[in-house]
């Protein structure tokens, strides 16, 4: 995976990224690779080139940023790109396999054709954390998005203090990105990756219990750290409970939302949290700020 | 700017002569209901009948609209934006509606994404508006700071006079054009004004401004903001929430709402996407495709939709996304009145002032 | 369609489930809308069902600032009746709110019409909801006022409040000022052509049956459809299905519309897709109405609800017409214990499609 210098410091050309042609006009885009994640075949990796365009060049993204992407014929569907802005040769868009779009998706093979509007919302202040420690704490296809900035900050490791990494799934089957989360990440320097499952199964030598009870366990200090988080509403709820005993401010806990979207560009309504709309003002929200605002989140 | 007097039949002629060149929309009545919509000759334009039922903002945000088209049948696919065509004009907007379509600006056009189809719809209307010639129970624009006979925001206005010809007014560039393009094709009844028909013409406003005077002693926006920001858990949604049937009523005849859905058509190798108007009452509004829904029951929904109106658009924009043409108070099945929402509102705002300063 | 004729009573060997037997036979009886003694009789009637714990819940109106739109209210307590009200602009069907009290535990009293009261028979005939968990506070109906009516009939002037006499109405403005208007001039379309005013079935009744008044207005309408051509019908529909606002008014309100998840409401296959097309437009409106059609009381509720004004009676009367001309059922909801001809099948149903 190259590493450009575009996306070292990203922000360059950002503001000149907005849509040209038509606001609702997709950029031609295909899958170059299917990567089943999950035993259950319900998460797959789709990674995907934009025709005629330079990732890093033409279209420059940050960690926790998402695009709308197309089916055409079928329909459109906001997912975060699980891939690192460091990673110029394709965009990865890890997905679930849940409503029509998604599932038309999960038929599609290399060569098929996509479109991608984006990049959309805001993301991780990956900026404002460099010197920092970091906590991670993922449940279930969760860790998508989080992935997209512990990439960046692997390959911007000089950059970033201590890296831990919680991350939870159901069964070892429902486990996303195993090559990373078993080889990839525990090699990196200073990066430390603790791995649960719900219910293990006879292979399984891990370790066993809820995220939340695993978070309480390691009890990862605050002092000079940052938590983001993302995962189903139920773990979030208890992880932020977990976080709160622990001793951590609102400020240092950051998350990222997913709601039903369609426009992705603060017009359609839907995806509103009181006044802020996740598809313009978040995805990406710390916990201080979810906290002033009016809505149903959590 | 100009000031002109034309007779109703200048006026009709006027419109035909309009329908040759645009898309003519206005107030016309249907099965007794007073409505905006296409016209095809000048005889269907109603303009002394009630507030239309169904708001104007359908010339600028049609209830559905094609965005995309592709052609799937090729190796790779086809898709191009889809541009809206042709001219419009837009006749007997109320102040209201005027109000609305500044809101809507802000929606569509603000900021860094320009909504294509909003901007192309925008740019080819021509507003004539219509100085209100009643003020219903359930109008309650005064509160909003404007009354009805404010033209801003109007190419052109008219003003209905007591003799039964209209008053013109040239509001903008644009407006004067039109009054210039109309005046070089000669239509008779289309004089200058004189200052007896421009001081009729102010009476008459002065008149329907004192008619919504009545409504501006009843309703106020005075603490509306603040008191919704300390009152989202109360107990008082629940209890409108009971009441309400979840309809779409308010937010389809709210000149406001401007929600969408975003949907996908295809048949063989063609297909389309386009958008239609949505609400945030409807369950599948924020459904997800795995299952969960963040607003739940009516209560959320509810909710949502009275604090977009009177508070969150604040807290955005820095105005209501109310403008007081009380369709929905008219129109609600079960009798939920808005106004009573900012009373409350406004009350609970009084009292947290008691409770802070004393 | 001479051998069409058949009942809807229960099919023989397939017996009623226990909550559509319970006895019609109203119990009491109090003074009628009108008289001096009324309102005081339904509070005292709704205080007590509540304070004797006869009922849990009261479905009723409440008093608002604007006389002419009293809210539906849900009392709880006998305390807090006082400003229940009962006159003629409680034109809001109540009966469908029944269905949020499913699993509620605990009798919901209902003050219901003679058009409501048929929503909760035929809410009870479907199995929505047990008769014997709903109190029925029936009131013979004089008729209802159409607030848009007695605005327009005011003019410029605001109206304060309204004195229903027997054959007319007083206006009486917020400056003071006084008309007087004949009753039928103010009252809601629906009212005008109502034959079945008073409550089929209820456990109290207010006030003395009324007459109705039998106007027959709508079937002469009907029979002009009839008359047309398929391609003028087809353009008539057009003409009113095009300002549908898709708002589902009509659907929320209806008490045949009881499905816990409406085929409208459905995401995937979306059946209804958002688009405002000509078939789209027909494809809700038909399968609706056909979908209520030997189901629908006749309340007319849809119709008072259309923001846009489309004449939906016409249609649900349309169907009614032709379900009772081939059934011989009796009207929906005039009956407990009535299955529609349409949900059930018999042998010896006619057989029309030779």
């Amino acid at each position: 995976m190259g590493r450009s210098e575009a996306a070292a410091r990203p922000e360059a050309a950002v503001s000149d990224a907005g849509p040209a042609a038509g606001l609702y006009l997709p950029s031609p885009a295909t899958i170059q690779e299917v990567r089943l994640e999950t035993g259950a075949a319900d998460v797959r990796t789709f990674k995907v080139t934009l025709d005629g365009q330079e990732i890093g060049k033409d279209f420059i993204y940050r960690p926790g940023q998402c695009a709308m992407v197309s089916v055409f014929g079928v329909g459109e569907v906001m997912l975060s790109l699980s891939s690192s802005p460091t990673w110029t040769t394709h965009l990865e868009f890890s997905v679930k396999n849940a409503g029509k779009v998604t599932s038309t998706m999960h038929g599609l093979a290399p060569g098929a054709r996509l479109g991608v509007r984006g990049p959309l919302g805001n993301w991780f202040p990956y900026e404002s954390l460099q010197g920092k420690d970091l906590l991670f704490v993922g449940g279930g296809i969760g860790l998508a998005p989080l992935r997209s900035l512990i990439n960046y900050v692997i390959d911007n490791r000089d950059r970033y203090g201590k890296v831990e990494i919680i991350y939870g799934a159901r069964s070892p089957q429902d486990l996303c990105f195993k090559s990373e989360i078993f080889e990839t990440w525990p090699k990196a320097p200073d990066t430390e990756v603790f791995v649960t499952v719900d219910r293990g199964d006879a292979d399984w030598k891990g370790k066993e219990g809820f995220v939340p009870a695993y978070l309480e366990e390691l009890a990862p200090s605050p002092v000079g750290k940052v938590a983001v988080i993302c995962g189903p509403p139920i773990m979030i709820k208890f992880v932020l409970q977990g976080l709160e005993k622990l001793g951590y401010s609102d400020e240092q806990v950051i998350t990222t939302l997913e709601m039903r979207m369609k426009c992705g560009v603060g017009k359609c309504g839907r995806c509103n949290i009181g006044h802020k709309y996740v598809c313009v003002d978040g995805p990406v929200f710390n916990l201080a700020q979810l906290r002033a605002l009016k809505g149903e989140f959590v | 700017m100009a000031e002109k007097l034309v007779t109703s039949e200048g006026l009709f002629t006027m419109v035909e002569k309009l329908l040759g060149r645009a898309q003519v929309t206005a107030p016309r009545e249907e099965n007794g209901i007073a409505v905006f919509g296409p016209v095809n000759s000048a005889g269907q334009v109603e303009l002394d009948g009630p507030l239309p039922v169904i708001p104007e903002k359908s010339v600028v945000f049609p209830q559905s609209e094609t965005l995309l088209r592709m052609d799937l049948g090729g190796e790779v696919p086809k898709v191009e934006a889809v541009e809206p065509e042709g001219e419009q004009v837009i006749l007997g907007v109320r102040p209201c509606g005027l109000q609305a379509f500044a809101r809507l600006d802000r929606v569509f056009l603000e900021g860094a994404f320009v909504d294509p189809q909003y901007r192309r719809r925008r740019d080819h209307t021509l507003i004539i508006a219509l100085t209100c010639p009643t003020v219903k129970r359930s109008c309650f624009c005064r509160a909003f700071g404007y009354g009805p006979s404010d033209g801003s925001g109007a190419d052109l206005q008219l003003t209905r006079l007591p003799g039964g010809s209209f008053h013109l007014e040239t509001l903008t560039e644009r407006g004067g054009e039109f009054v210039a393009e109309m005046e070089k094709e000669g239509i008779a009844g289309l004089t200058d004004a004189g200052a007896e028909a421009g001081s009729a013409a102010r009476a008459e406003k002065a008149r329907v401004e004192r008619l919504a005077e009545r409504s501006a002693a009843a309703v106020s926006t005075e603490g509306v903001v603040e008191g919704l920001d300390g009152m989202y858990d109360d107990p008082y949604w629940a209890q409108l929430a009971e009441r309400c049937i979840s309809c779409g009523i308010c937010t389809y005849l709210c000149p406001t709402c401007h929600c969408f859905d975003i949907c996908e058509k295809a048949r063989g190798p063609e297909a389309e996407r386009y958008r239609c108007w949505d609400t945030c009452l409807f369950s599948n509004y924020t459904l997800m495709a795995g299952g969960a829904n963040p607003r739940p029951t009516v209560r959320e929904r509810l909710r949502n939709r009275l604090y977009h109106k009177l508070n969150f658009f604040n807290h955005r924009y820095g105005e209501f996304l109310c403008v007081g043409c009380g369709r929905c108070v008219e129109h609600c099945p079960t009798n939920i009145d808005i106004r009573k929402v900012m009373a409350k509102a406004a009350a609970r705002s009084r009292a947290q002032g008691v409770s802070v300063n004393g | 369609m001479s051998e069409a004729i058949k009942t809807a009573a229960p099919v023989e060997g397939e017996p009623m489930p226990a909550e559509l037997k319970t006895a019609e036979i109203p119990t009491r009886r109090g003074p009628a809308p009108g008289d001096p003694e009324f309102l005081g009789a339904l509070r005292d009637c709704c205080r007590s069902l509540l304070a004797e714990g006869h009922v849990q819940r009261i479905i009723a109106y409440r008093e608002t600032p604007d006389s002419l739109r009293p809210e539906v209210a849900f009392f709880a307590s006998p305390e807090e009746t006082g400003d229940l009200v009962w006159d003629l602009f409680c034109n809001t069907n109540i009966c469908k709110y029944l269905l949020d009290y499913r699993t509620f535990e605990g009798r919901i009293g209902v003050v219901v019409k003679g058009c409501d009261a048929r929503g909760v028979v035929q809410l009870i005939n479907d199995m929505q909801i047990p008769r014997d968990k709903v109190e029925i506070i029936g009131i013979c109906c004089p008729g209802q006022i159409d607030p848009a009516k007695v605005e327009s009939a005011a003019g410029e002037a605001w109206v304060s409040r309204v004195v229903a006499g027997p054959d007319s109405v007083e206006i009486v403005t917020e400056e003071g000022t006084e008309m007087r208007v004949p009753l039928e001039s103010v009252l809601t379309d629906r009212c005008l052509s109502c034959r079945k005013p008073n409550p089929p079935v209820a456990d109290v009744v207010f006030g003395e049956d009324q007459k109705g008044r039998i106007s027959d207005e709508v079937f002469e309408q009907i029979a002009e459809l009839e008359r047309m051509s398929s391609a003028e019908r087809d353009a008539f529909w057009n003409r009113h299905f095009e300002r549908c606002i898709r708002c589902f008014a009509c659907r929320n309100v209806c008490p045949a519309c009881s499905c816990t998840k409406c085929v409208f409401d459905q995401q995937e296959p979306d059946w209804l897709a958002g688009e405002r097309n000509q078939a789209n437009q027909h494809f809700f409106q038909i399968t609706r109405a056909v979908h209520v059609s030997g189901r629908c009381t006749g309340c007319e509720e849809c119709d008072r609800v259309c923001p846009v004004g489309i004449p939906l009676r016409l249609m649900n009367k349309k169907l009614w017409k032709d379900v009772k001309d081939l059934f011989d059922s009796p009207l929906p909801g005039t009956k407990l214990g009535v299955r529609s001809p349409l949900v059930m099948w018999d042998p010896k149903d006619a057989d029309s499609f030779e």
